[in-house]
């Protein structure tokens, strides 16, 4: 737990103590953002052109400065790419934070509950099956078919609980038998396709953030801006949700409501987020504890820090996938697993031990 | 005498599986710790969540002369409290987070709230482990910190249940008397399920024993407890007793042969 949480002195009041363990964790916070800016930075700066930080940071302020292709370079890829991995790091992390909380398992992730599965498959169905007619370009339908399958997996989800109330084990159960489904599907259309269809969509399913522009940044941005208002009216009941389900019943708190509002929520940033980078692994499920970790459960600075170290993961993640092997650009859903894997194994023995 | 809390044709369950079944109480005065009794499935726990207005019931509900099922949940959960009777989760949020959270979805006032908190911690002695994570805390810790989230709230009625089940001896004593004190101090009455009856002829006032859902006696510990009543609802030969210090306690001298019960 964090530092600042000693006892309180003896003259102090409880809520003087409680105030300052408030302040600490929003230093703490601060000191996330300025760790995410420093990694979007140096991120900024790797690439194959000789284009330094400076070079960059000026030709943003005056463009003129800037030859044609650099232009492209700075505005096409390296700052689109660098800023789909904040956004995409930034949505799995929140989207992990808020399902774990709804799912009472610290183990939960956006993956959880197969919307994941449901973006590869609806990728899969856009590279295997002929849509010449609709006249629109592949790069469109890939992202376009991930995000409506996407969606219409949480659909599903959020009909099932709405139907069946169901019970957060149903959930899960229920999610994992989609994931499997949605695999299988995946596998049946791969059974189907050709060598280079097959190569495709495996790469696909690597993730990777060199397919960014900014139509794709605008949207994602603008779901999480709709996302953020319910979050945060929701952020006391949430932390109360963690002090115990039965006890925030009791005191009137509509828990039903409030975990349809999650798992809608969670839904769309993850549809998004898949849909436009492939999937990502461990994002959504590591950045929740990091955030556990140093700020505690109050919701109010728990969803913001997992946000954030989702963010810190993914821009570490872009930087580790340009430098490990020169002149290579590692798909991006590689490097978060292998630096996911020990951490999550980590995770699981901490808490194993804590048991 | 006017009681506090009178309950008439009170049902809780669906209509096809009733747990409790039109039962009636009366009685009860500020400040006294009812202990509700009976055996494994009797619906003590029922009865509790049904007053906290967590099942859905039917009949009435009387608090201080204002009838409680024609209330909102809300206004309904700042008069009465339940405590589950499962521990507040072995979470890393502190104790004190804990009850601030819950206390936010009330409608209490933030400084208020730090005031109480200030003073139920106090009253509990549990000021130590305000700023702890609820999963350093031990059993009977985290059982304080859930009475503490009932307290600050201030409730008229209490429902516990069985809060003392996964506590060891000295935590079963401290929780009970820690009730006991603010009942007297605040005014309020406890309705507390128990499987301990020693716990129950000790710290309470009256006792209802309840079996198959159904009203079995309602009145003082140890002219409740009667041998008759012991046989008929636990299927057990016991009576009460007062030891050398003078407390009553319940002496089992064996189990009730199947075909007298």
């Amino acid at each position: 737990m964090e530092a600042s949480l000693n006892p309180p002195a003896e003259q102090q009041t409880l809520a003087a103590a409680y105030r300052q363990s408030v302040r600490g964790r929003r230093l703490l916070l601060l000191l996330l953002i300025l760790a995410v800016i420093a990694s979007f930075l140096v991120d900024l700066t790797l690439g194959a052109s000789n284009l330094g930080l400076m070079d960059l940071l000026i030709g943003l302020g005056s463009p003129a400065s800037l030859t044609p292709g650099e232009k492209v370079i700075l505005w096409d890829m390296r700052l689109p790419f660098a800023v789909m991995a904040l956004l995409v790091g930034a949505a799995l992390g929140w989207a992990g934070s808020e399902i774990q909380t709804a799912l009472n398992n610290p183990l939960a992730s956006p993956f959880t509950l197969g919307i994941s599965g449901a973006a590869t498959l609806g990728a899969a169905t856009a590279l295997v099956l002929d849509w010449g007619f609709t006249g629109l370009a592949q790069t469109t339908l890939i992202p376009l078919f991930a995000f409506v399958f996407a969606l219409g997996c949480s659909l599903v989800i959020q009909l099932v609980a709405r139907r069946f109330d169901a019970s957060i084990e149903m959930l899960v159960l229920f999610g994992i038998a989609l994931f499997f489904t949605m695999n299988a599907l995946v596998a049946l259309l791969q059974f189907y396709a050709d060598a280079d269809t097959v190569q495709q969509i495996v790469f696909w399913t690597l993730g990777s953030v060199t397919r960014a522009n900014w139509d794709k940044i605008t949207l994602i941005a603008v779901l999480m801006g709709l996302c953020l208002p319910f979050s945060i009216r929701s952020l006391w009941a949430m932390t109360a949700l963690r002090a115990g389900e039965l006890q925030a019943r009791s005191l009137g708190i509509d828990i039903k409501r409030l975990r349809l509002g999650v798992l809608l929520r969670v839904s769309l940033l993850t549809a998004v987020a898949v849909a436009f980078v492939g999937e990502i692994g461990f994002v959504g499920l590591v950045g929740p504890h990091i955030a556990r970790l140093l700020l505690g459960e109050d919701h109010r600075f728990y969803i913001p820090g997992s946000a954030l170290a989702g963010a810190l993961i993914m821009s570490l993640a872009s930087i580790l996938s340009k430098s490990l092997i020169p002149g290579v650009i590692l798909p991006l859903g590689i490097v978060t697993a292998l630096v996911g894997i020990p951490l999550f194994m980590a995770l699981i023995l901490r808490r194993q031990k804590l048991l | 005498m006017n009681s506090v809390l009178d309950v008439e044709k009170f049902s809780v369950g669906y209509r096809q599986a009733r747990i409790i079944q039109s039962l009636s109480l009366s009685g009860f005065s500020r400040g006294q710790l009812i202990a509700v009794v009976g055996p494994n499935g009797a619906g003590k726990s029922t009865l509790l969540k049904g007053l906290a207005g967590l099942e859905k019931t039917s009949g009435s509900v009387t608090l201080a002369g204002e009838e409680l099922t024609q209330l909102s949940f809300r206004e309904r959960a700042s008069r009465v409290a339940y405590l589950p009777q499962s521990l507040p989760q072995p979470t890393s949020l502190t104790a004190y987070e804990s009850v601030l959270s819950l206390c936010r979805a009330t409608a209490i006032p933030l400084a208020e709230l730090e005031k109480r908190i200030e003073a139920v911690f106090n009253e509990l002695e549990i000021t130590h482990l305000a700023l702890r994570p609820l999963q350093e805390l031990s059993g009977g810790q985290r059982q304080m910190v859930g009475l503490a989230q009932l307290l600050v709230r201030e409730p008229e009625l209490l429902l516990l249940d069985e809060p003392t089940s996964a506590l060891d001896l000295r935590w079963q004593i401290q929780v009970l008397a820690a009730t006991r004190r603010l009942l007297e101090r605040k005014g309020s009455l406890a309705l507390v399920a128990l499987h301990d009856l020693n716990l129950a002829l000790r710290f309470a006032d009256q006792m209802l024993v309840l079996a198959k859902g159904e009203l079995r006696a309602l009145g003082a510990p140890d002219t409740v407890m009667t041998s008759k009543i012991c046989r008929e609802t636990y299927g057990v030969e016991g009576r009460v007793e007062n030891c050398s210090r003078g407390y009553p306690i319940m002496i089992v001298d064996g189990l009730t042969e199947m075909s007298a019960i």
